[in-house]
């Protein structure tokens, strides 16, 4: 068709839209008029939002410490916990576990009675049943010597497991340990939970309770069964004996039995009266609970669709112990400007099977990652955790000379470096400061110089002096460790 | 309107201003003009983008309010729901107390308008949630009954649980979340009725109590209780609710006897007249204090020919000790009673004027653990100071330790007494004492559980403290003698002019 | 009264509202460390424990667990009073902040002079002459006697003050009285 012939057909159109336009930009100004903020604003603002050393991270980061709500989610705890121990617990949580942070809220049998008549009420679904060995249901006096064989090698297998997850940095057994200053106490956890629900709680935390500060191991499923098998048979989590008087004070205090509570199951006033305690109580301030949270709503944290290294970071809950920028947890190093510190090939080997670089301090857990998260996580670190200022590299152009190096060999033994490192595994040292025999593939060499020119400076709570080296010793001393690598360990 | 505004800030709290004049009319016109007010005056707290975070909010505690979220508190619609344009106008108005939201009757009304019109912009509910309706407000006389009533409800509803028994707001929850998990809700403490969220009169309290705080632990409680019980409520709060008592001089009485009371608990102290006295965090030198926990002291003080004793009382809590950060007092007087206006530096002194400082510290022993509660056998630690600004200090020397003193923690409360001698032999290093005149005083205070050591503590500036002089009974005798003076004199007069005439002029 | 003022005006009150602002700010961010984050320099006590203890042990009695036992020689006993009472102070400020190398000694205690303040050095020797005398905490001094008390006026003084006032006023009242009855003697005139 000719052009004329189309416009003389569409003219109707046209001549609505020609009028809508001017309309709907008029609408477009006057609601956008609104919120057009002037760029000066956004520039101040930005300006104050960060200190000068800390870039800006593609993604905010969310702090395990700030959570919304503390406690677990209260759904399902009729499954989770034994009645009585709930029942002593609610009476008087510093008792039950030496470091709970539940405040005692000073109620009444009777109202503790009706809340936990309340909570059953609102349970949804059990855990699911697993299917156990026959023999390892049995107590340990029940067994033969055949099934207390199997049962021995389950249990060490679980041991195994225990020692590589570094439970005890979290969690103290009996004040003992957990030097984070996270978890419970697990020192009586076996008067508290059952198999099943342990089994499923180590398999996906997460389902349980979504805060959780701690991290989702990527344990198999025997991984998980070995342990259970440890926790539940091990007598480092079974309550100590305890002597008579003791005891008999105890026995005071009034405890729901489970005869009771499953003849007041089923009570419609109990119930009512649990919810009723519980709104006054105010548990719903840090226990999310089914049918009362409405009365402090707060902003869900949205999780589906997370990917890459924020899924990484949700599920393995890094942020626990090591802290990037703000936030985060003061035991593990600082990851802030890890990316311009490490070198990322070695940090990729170090996650999918963390190497003891401190023996007597901290040490990172073995989580399991497959190779995708360490690259993940390696690729994040590369692009964003760096110092702003640009480090000088001084053996960018020419690796070091072996003049350099035996110059620089010769110094750390002089300045008593070897007091706190060791860098060699005959000649020892000291375990003050991480072990330097592979140094040269860890980390970076700008920022060995950096760091040995002002120990406080990379790291304000370095124990390490600054010892007013001259440059000509820095430089000696970078190349000298620049030097270790892995390939030389064995000289 | 000028004396609207010489009124409310001259009061020691915002009276929270109840009447809402004609409203304006909401256009995209007055949207625009409130975007320019915000920018103007708003944007520094509350941010850009409306979300309470800017530049000057790190410094402050409660952070300001995010607007793109409901966390409205003082509504005076259900909880959950949004306030309506009303409500902002009167907070805009009024300010808050106990925060840094400023009153803003300062600005026009037209303004206050357009700006909350703005503010209500950055919160899409408010275009669609339907406007809330507002709570009904009956109203009860205030009688004993509906006191006594009000304070059964309290327990009844377990209202201690954050606000205390005593309503100190020391309950077992509120210590819980401010200490095991550093969170931001602090329940108000009743008996300081100046520090209540949207004004304390009788009509507030009740709306507080059924509206409740969007986002607290203080949920409403209009479901749960009747309209008649809220006001019994509000009436057994309000009853509770003080002013400050402050006042710039500490009179110390003269106590007739021979010990001055070194226990803290002794019932001597009553003679004592008590002021309270506000503190502010040390925001001069770092580490600066932003959020101070201790925000009042008590002060009350008794002296006899030899010596003076002081009583200092703080709202603490926890009473949990370490070895670096300890709940501490000290009293900072200048080293000498100054002849003229000029007083030290409030600050710990300058160099042109030294400080004396009296200090008392928990106690905490290597035995004792690494964090615990401070015992009540142990006195304390008590020490002399002298210093010449912040990196000047020096303790004195073992012989010239004057002070004595002891504290003890109870229920929530600090109270430590500390005695001296009026005068000493250390005439340069430490303040000498005489009657009748005004000598500056200053306190300052250390939470331990809030990090506080050094320079982080909360601080007062220069009071005074005042011997008072017992009205000697010569007065009365001057009195007399004065009246029989004046008389005699005018009598005599009188008499001597009846006597002799002057005579007139007879011409 | 802002949006008022032509555009470049407003540019350099922005200007200078940005420097001005940014200087008090820049304090307020960031830079401001709670002393939580640096116990180990709240007292000598604390530093010691942080940076001396990995090797000198807790107690300042060389044992500490950090240090292995293939170096030589043994990290220094503090407790030891007769070796301590042969070093004089200069000598352990030497030896803190130069490092033992500076002090004729071993090489493997690193000066620390570039790491903690000559202040907190000196802070450190005392703690440390500490570890090897039996000085517990001291709490609380006696109240001492007081010397001078608030000068009353002497009694002397009093009574001839006294004197002249009541003198004064007899004699007043008494001619008044005087003058009286002359007139009701002269009366009626």
């Amino acid at each position: 068709m000719r052009l004329r012939s189309v416009v003389k057909l569409y003219k109707r159109w046209y001549i609505i839209i020609l009028v809508c336009l001017p309309f709907a930009a008029f609408l477009h100004i006057s609601f956008g008029q609104e919120r057009k903020i002037d760029n000066m604003f956004l520039e101040l603002d930005k300006k104050y939002r960060l200190p000068e050393q800390w870039s800006v991270l593609p993604f905010e980061l969310e702090d395990p410490y700030k959570r919304v709500k503390n406690g677990p989610p209260l759904v399902n705890v009729i499954y989770k916990a034994k009645v009585e121990w709930l029942s002593r617990w609610i009476a008087n949580p510093k008792k039950v576990v030496a470091n709970a942070k539940m405040p005692n809220l000073g109620l009444d049998f009777d109202e503790i009675k009706a809340v936990i008549v309340f909570l059953s009420s609102i349970a949804e679904n059990d855990v699911p049943q697993v299917t156990w060995d026959e023999f390892l249901l049995k107590k340990e006096d029940d067994l033969s010597e055949d099934e207390y064989d199997k049962m021995d090698k389950v249990y060490n297998a679980g041991k195994g497991v225990w020692g590589r997850a570094r439970c005890t940095i979290c969690h103290p057994i009996k004040g003992v340990g957990g030097n984070v200053g996270v978890g419970p106490d697990l020192g009586e956890i076996t008067t508290k939970i059952n198999r099943n629900w342990l089994h499923s709680w180590l398999g996906d935390t997460k389902s349980h309770f979504p805060d959780t500060m701690m991290a989702q191991y990527r344990f198999t499923d025997q991984d998980v069964r070995w342990l259970v098998e440890f926790i539940m048979r091990d007598t480092q989590f079974v309550p100590e004996e305890k002597d008579d008087e003791i005891s008999s004070a105890e026995s005071d205090v009034k405890i729901l039995t489970e005869k009771e509570f499953s003849g007041l199951r089923k009570d419609a006033a109990l119930i009512e009266k649990g919810k009723d305690v519980v709104e006054k109580a105010r548990c719903f301030v840090c226990h999310d609970i089914k049918g009362i949270s409405e009365l402090m709503p707060v902003v869900e944290r949205k999780r589906d669709g997370l990917a890459g290294f924020e899924k990484l970071l949700y599920e393995i809950r890094c942020l626990t112990c090591h802290r990037i920028q703000d936030k985060g947890g003061t035991y593990a190093p600082n990851l802030t400007f890890a990316g311009s510190k490490i070198k990322m090939n070695w940090e990729n080997e170090f996650l999918l099977s963390p190497d003891i670089i401190r023996p007597l301090s901290q040490q990172m857990p073995k989580f399991n990652l497959n190779e995708n998260e360490a690259k993940t996580a390696t690729e994040y670190i590369e692009k964003n955790l760096l110092i702003k200022e640009s480090l000088p590299d001084i053996f960018k152009d020419a690796p070091p000379t072996t003049e350099i190096i035996a110059a620089g060999e010769k110094l750390f033994y002089e300045k008593g470096c070897n007091t706190c490192h060791a860098e060699n595994i005959t000649k020892g040292g000291g375990v003050v400061g991480p072990n330097l025999a592979t140094v040269g593939d860890r980390l970076q060499s700008a920022y060995i110089l950096y760091h040995l020119k002002n120990p406080q400076r990379a790291n304000p709570q370095g124990v390490e002096p600054n010892f007013g080296l001259s440059d000509e010793e820095l430089k000696q001393l970078v190349g000298f460790l620049m030097d270790h690598v892995k390939k030389k360990e064995g000289k | 309107m000028h004396d609207e505004v010489l009124a409310q800030s001259s009061n020691l709290f915002r009276t929270y201003k109840r009447d809402v004049p004609q409203k304006l009319a909401k256009t995209p016109e007055s949207v625009s003009e409130g975007k320019k007010v915000y920018e103007k005056r708003c944007w520094y707290c509350h941010g850009i983008e409306g979300k309470g975070d800017g530049p000057a909010s790190v410094t402050m505690f409660p952070k300001p309010r995010n607007f793109t979220r409901n966390e409205y508190k003082v509504r005076s619609t259900a909880f959950g729901s949004l306030p309506t344009d009303e409500d902002l106008f009167r907070i805009i108005t009024s300010g808050i107390e106990g925060t840094a939201m400023p009153f803003w009757n300062t600005i026009s009304e037209t303004e206050r308008w357009q700006v909350l019109y703005y503010v209500s912009t950055f919160n899409d509910q408010f275009k669609y949630d339907q406007p809330a309706k507002v709570v009904a407000v009956g109203s009860v006389p205030s009688t004993p009954e509906s006191i006594k009533r009000g304070q059964e409800l309290f327990r009844e509803m377990k209202c201690f649980e954050c606000h205390g028994e005593d309503a100190r707001g020391n309950g077992p929850l509120t210590v819980a979340l401010q200490t095991e998990w550093d969170m931001p809700y602090r329940a108000r403490d009743l008996t300081k009725g100046w520090s209540f969220k949207g004004g304390n009169t009788i009509e507030d309290i009740y709306r507080t109590v059924s509206t409740g705080f969007n986002e607290t632990p203080m949920g409403s409680y209009l479901e749960k209780l009747s309209d008649e019980d809220r006001w019994h409520v509000a009436h057994y709060v309000k009853s509770l609710a003080k002013d400050m008592a402050s006042d710039v001089v500490v009179k110390v009485k003269l106590f007739e006897s021979e010990q001055l009371p070194t226990e803290p608990l002794d019932e001597h102290w009553s003679m004592a007249t008590a002021i309270e006295i506000p503190l502010a965090g040390q925001i001069l030198v770092s580490p600066r204090l932003w959020t101070p926990s201790i925000d009042a002291i008590m002060v009350r003080a008794l002296y006899n020919n030899d010596e003076i004793a002081f009583l200092l009382e703080w709202d603490d809590s926890t009473n949990r000790q370490e070895e670096i950060f300890r709940d501490a007092v000290s009293l900072q007087f200048p080293n000498k009673i100054p002849e003229s206006l000029k007083k030290p530096y409030f600050a710990m002194g300058d160099s042109s004027g030294s400080v004396n400082l009296w200090s008392w510290k928990a106690p905490w022993r290597e035995g004792f653990g690494a964090v615990v509660e401070a015992p009540e056998t142990e006195p304390g630690v008590v020490s002399e100071l002298n210093a010449k600004g912040f990196k000047n200090i020096t303790v004195q020397p073992p012989e010239s330790q004057n002070v004595i003193g002891k504290g003890i923690y109870q229920n929530g409360r600090w109270k430590i007494v500390l005695k001296r001698a009026l005068n000493t032999e250390d005439v340069k290093g430490d303040i000498q004492f005489e009657v009748g005149k005004l000598i500056p005083v200053a306190f300052a205070i250390w939470d331990g559980s809030n990090n506080d050591v050094g320079g982080q503590k909360s601080v007062s500036s220069w009071y005074y403290v005042s011997l008072e002089k017992p009205v000697p009974k010569t007065v009365y005798a001057y009195v007399l003698v004065a009246i029989i003076m004046g008389a005699s004199v005018e009598m005599w007069f009188i008499a001597r002019l009846r006597r002799f005439p002057p005579e007139l002029e007879e011409k | 009264m802002y949006y008022y003022l032509p555009c470049w005006k407003k540019l350099a009150i922005n200007v200078v509202l940005v420097f001005g602002v940014s200087g008090w700010f820049s304090t307020a961010k960031g830079i401001e460390v709670s002393p939580r984050e640096q116990v180990f320099l709240l007292s000598a006590k604390k530093t010691f424990e942080y940076y001396c203890s990995p090797c000198h042990g807790q107690k300042g009695k060389g044992d500490g667990t950090f240090f292995t036992i293939d170096l030589k020689p043994k990290p220094r006993n503090f407790t030891d009073l007769d070796y301590m009472k042969k070093r004089t102070d200069d000598q352990l400020i030497k030896s803190i902040t130069d490092g033992s190398k500076s002090v004729e000694k071993s090489n493997l205690c690193p000066p620390w002079g570039k790491t903690l303040t000559d202040k907190k050095i000196k802070e450190l020797v005392v703690y440390i002459r500490g570890l090897s005398s039996q000085e517990a905490e001291k709490t609380v001094a006696e109240v001492k006697g007081h010397v001078a008390v608030n000068e009353k006026e002497s009694p002397v003084k009093s009574a001839m003050r006294w004197g002249f006032i009541v003198v004064i006023t007899f004699a007043l009242a008494g001619g008044a009285i005087c003058e009286w009855k002359k007139l009701k003697g002269e009366s009626p005139k």
